[in-house]
């Protein structure tokens, strides 16, 4: 029954996931789990110091957890799903284990910093961290898998003549980072086959979060007198929760699995509901004053280190965030790196940060148009952010979440540098914001700034070898934490209108003195 | 009008060959063509056996778009002149864009479908929709309505070539400045190839016609623009792929802004059917003013390229035009 509700879950979770390029038409949001996750809601909420809607999801799993315990973890978690599915390698240690306060270490130092509105949770989170493996890790080699297996079946598809299944082929799907959540995803299960879910007992914040609320649980363990102390329960227990006098119960670890119940020989074990104990003190938490507050002096740390990072005050400009992100403030608050926005990006441009904004800016997601462009017909990644780092707007509003403002690197630009036929840009442009001067005999392409929004197609299309010789920076950038997009373009006189007018070929009023006859003859045609 | 008779004569001649396969049949047409010195609409194949160029036909009927196509390629003789029973045709529309038909940037969707229908009508075994959008492919197939309009036709699929393993190299024997190009391989295994171009202003070959269009159909196309002269590559490819017909939609013209657009949209509301892609495509550029000027097929470079390659003719006098109204 408990694996059935865990597989249920699980397999929701990854359903949400795969299914949520087209989440538009999904009647519950792709990242439903997200959203109802208690340790992000809370940590987005210290950090930016506003209520979210998602507030009210996480406090149903909270008063969940005061009425049934830390069920979240034994049936829910898709993360403790999967530790239980790859088994138990290790004989159950029966010491009690002396990391078990390490996970409420983690979480105080989370929401301290969150508090100086440094928002740390998403390095810890376990739905936000799986969401990740998803994106960076199974996505990716599940599409690689699909190909693979297309590969082999495309001779049979030939030899029947099965026409789409022979041409089918899915664009493969590429994150920088690979390596990084690799190497965590692979640590967590080797720890996992040390001691049995060593995630959740000893590391996991939410864990934490939820062992808080969960001393108080109506739903408690109980052991009758039929009890002969043969200490069966104490083995099997997965999470360490049943103490070494076996009657007793660590109530903030109990995950109410009811493992100790099945393998009781003596039908010892219930678990039932008992108001009562509410008004019983709840049990101490394994938790001293002192390291308390080292783990909140630490978390504090974390802030006033990053804050010293000089990568607060370098703006390269080639930091893109995609349309309809927060100002950069408030979007790391706010942004839990899930993934989910890398994900469903249909052109594959988003891809992780590393370093580039500190420890602050880990996996938060940045465009990157020499790799891809950002489609204009699309909005996916507003909505599909869980909370609203990336807003949720209209493809009219994206459309002027203006992304920055492409350049043209004069040196390098084959038509600037070589006076070479190449005008790749201003066929890829689609609001005409590329123009061309008379320069020197030669027509030369120019940004016209007002009408870029940054979109990177020209980037990506610019036929140079290596980096591209236009490039768009933050430059003229519009974050925008509320208020619409479009009227603030208008204040800003962008004209992103895909004006189906002439595109004003030239600069009129820098038309050329034509003395060679042949000034305003196009590209590609012959000069007569 | 005597032109015209003459033609219709030479028409009934060549539907007399239906029973041979196809290019077999085009041979002999075009030897018939040398030996009587009648007109011929081989110019093409003839071009390449080194003959004096014959005039070439292309009809040229204005009116609305479905019946437009469908007369301009009875005037060459019916489809089944070039479509035989059992055949694998390639259809090859303009499908780069996630645009709507508005917009004029793709194929009409009508057209794709009209000839695609024609060539299913005619007994082909299969006929493959195909481009290879530079823009995300999904999008592309859906607004340009192409997909739509030709899953209504059995055993007409419309396809987006996306990846490497679809194409394979072959060598462009007469090429100038390509010596290889990387072709989809569907298109060089077909039995038949239609090139549907449609009619468009661009930044730097000056117009996207037919020739142009066959850009669409190789992997490389960042090397067209960044390591050689693309108008000569444009001719170097048509000398390389064997293009069987040509059904250029002139029902609009993105006039300027193209190839991506947005831009000024006229509509010629006119269909050019021919072999001859450099014929057909100096045609075409008369039909519209680009970027607010006229022009004729002798100042667009690519085309003149084609033209001194011999892969067809550009001077109005040797080309016999049938024309239509519907």
């Amino acid at each position: 029954m408990r694996r059935a509700i865990q597989l249920f879950f699980l397999a929701a979770f990854t359903f949400l996931f795969f299914a949520n390029p087209y989440s538009e038409k999904l009647p519950v949001p792709a990242d439903l789990f997200l959203r109802f996750d208690p340790l992000l809601a809370a940590a987005h909420v210290l950090a930016s110091w506003e209520l979210h809607f998602n507030l009210v999801l996480a406090l149903i799993v909270i008063i969940s957890t005061v009425l049934a315990g830390r069920f979240f973890c034994g049936y829910v978690c898709p993360l403790g799903t999967l530790f239980d599915l790859a088994g138990r390698r290790a004989p159950t240690t029966p010491k009690k284990s002396r990391w078990l306060s390490g996970k409420y270490y983690i979480l105080i130092f989370v929401l301290a910093s969150s508090l100086l509105s440094l928002n740390l949770a998403y390095l810890f989170d376990p739905l936000a961290f799986l969401t990740r493996v998803y994106t960076f890790l199974l996505y990716p080699f599940t599409i690689a898998g699909a190909n693979l297996g297309l590969d082999a079946l495309r001779p049979l598809a030939d030899y029947l003549n099965l026409l789409y299944l022979s041409h089918k082929h899915y664009t493969q799907p590429v994150f920088a980072l690979n390596s990084i959540t690799v190497l965590l995803c692979t640590g967590l299960f080797v720890l996992h086959f040390i001691t049995h879910r060593f995630w959740c007992r000893n590391l996991c914040p939410l864990g934490a979060l939820l062992a808080f609320f969960a001393r108080f649980a109506v739903l408690k363990r109980r052991v009758s007198a039929a009890c002969t102390t043969c200490m069966r329960c104490y083995r099997a227990c997965p999470m360490g929760a049943v103490e070494q006098e076996p009657h007793k119960t660590s109530e903030a670890e109990c995950i109410e699995c009811a493992t100790c119940s099945r393998v009781c020989p003596e039908d010892a074990v219930t678990f039932n509901m008992l108001p009562s104990v509410m008004l019983r003190s709840p049990q101490k938490l394994n938790l001293s004053k002192r390291s308390f507050f080292l783990s909140a002096g630490a978390g504090v740390l974390a802030v006033l280190s990053h804050r010293m990072d000089p990568v607060a005050r370098i703006d390269t400009g080639r930091l893109i965030r995609p349309p309809g992100a927060l100002p950069e403030g408030m979007f790391l608050d706010v942004c839990i790196r899930c993934g989910h926005c890398m994900k469903v990006c249909p052109t594959n441009t988003l891809q992780p940060c590393f370093f580039e904004r500190g420890i602050a800016g880990i996996w938060s997601p940045r465009l990157v148009p020499r790799l891809a462009a950002c489609d204009q017909t699309c909005r996916l990644c507003g909505t599909v952010c869980p909370t609203d780092a990336i807003r949720t707007l209209s493809l009219e509003e994206k459309k002027h979440a203006k992304l920055g403002t492409a350049f043209i690197d004069r040196n390098r630009c084959l038509v600037w540098e070589r006076n070479q036929l190449c005008l790749i840009c201003d066929e890829q442009c689609p609001y005409n914001a590329i123009v061309f001067k008379w320069e020197e005999g030669y027509r030369k392409p120019y940004v016209v700034s007002n009408k870029c929004n940054g979109c990177g197609l020209c980037e990506q299309a610019c036929p140079l070898q290596g980096a591209s010789a236009i490039q768009v920076t933050t430059q003229g950038e519009i974050r925008l934490a509320q208020g619409s997009y479009s009227e603030k373009a208008q204040e800003l006189q962008l004209e992103l209108q895909e004006d189906p007018g002439d595109d004003g070929f030239f600069f009129t009023d820098d038309a050329p003195d034509n003395k060679a006859g042949s000034s305003d003859v196009p590209a590609g045609f012959i000069v007569r | 009008m005597a032109k015209h008779i003459n033609t219709l004569q030479n028409t009934n001649t060549l539907s007399l060959s239906g029973t041979l396969t196809r290019r077999a049949f085009l041979k002999k047409t075009a030897a018939a063509g040398v030996a009587l010195g009648v007109p011929s609409v081989m110019g093409r194949s003839l071009a390449s056996y080194g003959a004096r160029l014959p005039k070439t036909t292309l009809a040229m009927v204005t009116g609305n778009r479905v019946a437009a196509t469908k007369k301009a390629i009875e005037l060459l003789g019916g489809i089944k002149s070039f479509v035989s029973k059992g055949s694998r045709v390639v259809v090859k529309p303009n499908m780069s864009f996630p645009h709507p038909p508005q917009r004029a940037t793709n194929t009409h969707y009508e057209v794709v479908a009209t000839v695609a229908g024609l060539c299913m009508e005619a007994g082909a075994r299969e006929v493959l929709v195909l481009d290879y959008p530079f823009n995300r492919p999904e999008p592309c197939l859906k607004l340009s309505g192409i997909r739509d309009a030709c899953a209504k036709i059995k055993n007409v699929y419309t396809l987006a070539v996306v990846d490497e393993k679809f194409f394979r190299t072959v060598a462009v024997k007469q090429g100038r400045v390509l010596q290889q190009v990387k072709v989809i391989k569907d298109v060089l295994d077909c039995d038949v190839l239609i090139n549907l171009p449609t009619a468009k202003s661009h930044t730097t070959t000056g117009v996207s016609l037919g020739m142009k269009g066959l850009m669409g159909l190789i992997w490389d196309r960042k090397y067209f623009h960044a390591s050689v002269d693309i108008n000569q590559a444009i001719a170097d490819l048509s000398s390389a792929i064997n293009v069987d017909l040509i059904v250029l939609d002139a029902s609009r013209a993105l006039v300027n802004g193209g190839p991506s657009g947005p831009g000024q949209v006229t509509e010629p509301r006119t269909i050019i059917a021919g072999t001859d892609p450099v014929a057909v495509d100096a045609t075409a550029v008369t039909l519209a003013p680009w970027y607010g000027q006229n022009f004729s097929g002798a100042m667009v470079k690519h085309i003149v390229a084609a033209h001194e390659m011999g892969l067809g003719t550009l001077q109005e006098q040797d080309i016999n035009m049938l024309k239509a109204r519907v």
